[in-house]
């Protein structure tokens, strides 16, 4: 394949591309997953989008996880065809803070921490983070009372994903796999 | 006819009908949009499976029949069929369908995308829609294995996918430009979309 040539003459380069991409299309197929199911409250989300950045989250840099969660924000705007209003904004916001939030919680507490825990607190950051920009750019003060309400929704919704996300890293050989071909390319 | 084309014009042409899809909100401009992409993913030489997408399809509608908006119009024991909800459901239905139609239509194996960026936009692309391809050997029972199984085996295509790609072009005759009858026709496929959005 040409594209792949492209960038042949650097197999670590090709290699790490190949692990992004094929994470963030899962990431896409999660995002058309959850635009197929129908919402019980409006801007609610499932969060399937971010089963593959909870599993590579033990293993990747921070910034390779970083530019995951991007491809997962564009992947997810394009789908729900958001991508060109403030709700694209508020979600990229909250898929960086979520992030962020997993990222130091891992760094910090290293295997002591469950995937259901990083997912857990990252959709509370997330919709944290996508609340009070709502509260203070779009619906105003009143909107608070949704908060309460929201997060608990999302932390559930967090949970699930968190649980999704550990029953596959228990089992996946294509995660060793990516966990091994990663391992050798930070050697390298 | 698309085979005559060039990937990188295939793509453009793609992603430059991707906006005006998504902001369409007529729900018949959309369906007569998913029955162009149809056509112009099976001129791209791709094989649809049109029971899959139709079952698809009734499900999500189903689905959304589940969460009644809107003036009732008729009902079949508990089940309220609502206007609203058949809408939506029929409106999120033929999105899901149109999309992997324009993306079977636009990505083609033999891309050639500039630079870091565009190398990884293309391996996402060819990625996003092998899944949606090989979606039908992901079973509900086995979900983990299953799952593990598909995206092992596309990450080994992806690793090697330099020598299949010689042999697919071989094989189909695609061509590696674009002629002036083709572009014209991706052209005005691309401009009929944007204007659709008049209606």
């Amino acid at each position: 394949m040409l594209w792949m040539r492209s960038d042949g003459h650097h197999p670590d380069r090709s290699a790490l591309l190949n692990m992004l991409a094929i994470l963030a299309a899962v990431s896409m197929f999660g995002s058309t997953l959850e635009y197929l199911i129908p919402k019980p409250v409006p801007f609610f989300r499932v969060g399937l989008a971010n089963v593959p950045i909870l599993l590579v989250l033990p293993f990747f840099r921070t910034r390779h996880t970083l530019a995951l969660v991007g491809l997962k924000a564009l992947a997810q705007g394009l789908i729900n065809g958001t991508l060109a209003s403030y709700v694209f904004a508020f979600s990229l916001a909250g898929s960086f803070a979520s992030a962020l939030v997993m990222v130091a919680l891992r760094r910090a507490l290293g295997e002591r921490i469950s995937l259901v825990a990083l997912s857990t607190a990252g959709a509370v950051a997330s919709n944290v983070v996508q609340v009070t920009l709502s509260v203070l750019l779009v619906f105003g003060a009143r909107s608070w009372l949704i908060a309460p309400p929201f997060v608990t929704i999302g932390a559930l919704a967090g949970v699930a994903v968190g649980l999704i996300a550990e029953h596959f890293a228990a089992r996946s050989r294509w995660l060793a796999r990516i966990r091994c071909d990663y391992a050798r390319l930070a050697g390298a | 006819m698309l085979r005559h084309l060039g990937a990188g014009t295939l793509l453009i042409a793609g992603l430059l009908v991707l906006p005006a899809y998504l902001l369409q909100q007529n729900l018949v401009v959309r369906a007569l949009q998913v029955v162009l992409f149809a056509v112009t993913a099976v001129l791209a030489g791709k094989r649809l499976q049109w029971t899959y997408f139709l079952s698809v399809s009734a499900a999500i509608v189903l689905f959304h029949l589940f969460a009644p908006n809107g003036r009732v119009l008729a009902e079949l024991g508990p089940l309220h069929i609502t206007a609203g909800a058949l809408r939506t459901g029929a409106f999120k239905a033929l999105t899901i369908v149109g999309l992997v139609f324009i993306s079977l239509s636009a990505v083609r194996a033999d891309l050639v995308l500039p630079g870091r960026l565009g190398a990884l936009a293309g391996r996402l692309l060819w990625c996003f829609e092998q899944i949606m391809e090989r979606r039908g050997a992901v079973t509900l029972r086995d979900a983990a294995r299953s799952v593990d199984e598909l995206l092992l085996s596309l990450y080994d295509d992806l690793r090697t996918l330099s020598d299949a790609a010689d042999s697919v072009q071989r094989r189909s005759g695609i061509a590696a430009g674009s002629d002036r009858a083709g572009f014209a026709v991706v052209a005005s496929i691309v401009g009929a979309q944007w204007l659709s959005l008049l209606l």
